[in-house]
């Protein structure tokens, strides 16, 4: 299946790209889709941890479940202090 | 109302916007681009956005506002870009029959905003940069 992956800011300077066509298996979780970019992207490695992830705009767990078409976020801490569950 | 703009944001036009009939108060917040940060001077502040996310959150947040307060109207406008010192980031003017529920809700609104709607800043300075909210 097909992701499009967005990003912006700190990680998005880091990684020097804001945005990507992923090709990724069916049913990839979120974590599973950080772990892919930390070996693929080792100078981003100490940056994801700190991350939120949305998908179709909307703030994501680590166990999110990817479909085909999904829109994937990485969103660096706010300004205010990111609040989001895992 | 809500907006993410690279043009020059205005209190004024913002309270034009909320003001109705029923509303015996406006009240407004501004953010604005502040000279010195962390005790280092800034030259200038960059603002980046996840554009169709921050509005929805923004629509989001104006909505709450609404059902949690009682206010009237709600308006929100956000700049991205480049910012020298003193102009505003931020403007958010909420209109309601009182004062108590407009000004709580103001404060309320912002708060919101920092925590939830992706929007970035840079700071730049003399000898370089820094994303805030990074490491702090």
């Amino acid at each position: 299946m097909k992701v499009r992956l967005r990003l912006f800011g700190a990680i998005k300077e880091r990684m020097k790209m804001g945005e990507a066509e992923l090709e990724l298996p069916e049913g990839t979780q979120v974590a599973q889709l950080l772990n892919l970019l930390a070996d693929q992207c080792p100078e981003a490695r100490e940056f994801l941890p700190a991350l939120a992830v949305s998908v179709n705009l909307e703030y994501a767990s680590s166990h999110t479940s990817l479909k085909d078409g999904d829109e994937v976020g990485l969103i660096p801490p706010v300004s205010g202090g990111a609040k989001w569950s895992s | 109302m809500v907006i993410i703009t690279d043009q020059v944001i205005s209190a004024e036009s913002l309270i034009k916007e909320v003001s109705c009939p029923s509303s015996g108060a406006v009240a407004a917040f501004v953010g604005i681009a502040r000279e010195y940060s962390g005790g280092k001077r800034v030259i200038e502040l960059e603002y980046e956005a996840y554009p169709e996310m921050a509005l929805k959150k923004m629509e989001e947040i104006a909505t709450e506002v609404r059902e949690r307060f009682g206010v009237d109207k709600v308006a929100m406008a956000h700049r991205v870009g480049t910012l020298k010192i003193g102009e505003a980031s931020i403007v958010i003017a909420i209109s309601a029959p009182h004062r108590k529920e407009a000004l709580a809700a103001c404060q309320f609104a912002i708060d919101r905003v920092k925590e939830i709607v992706p929007i970035w800043k840079k700071e730049l300075f003399e000898d370089g940069s820094r994303w805030v909210g990074w490491g702090s």
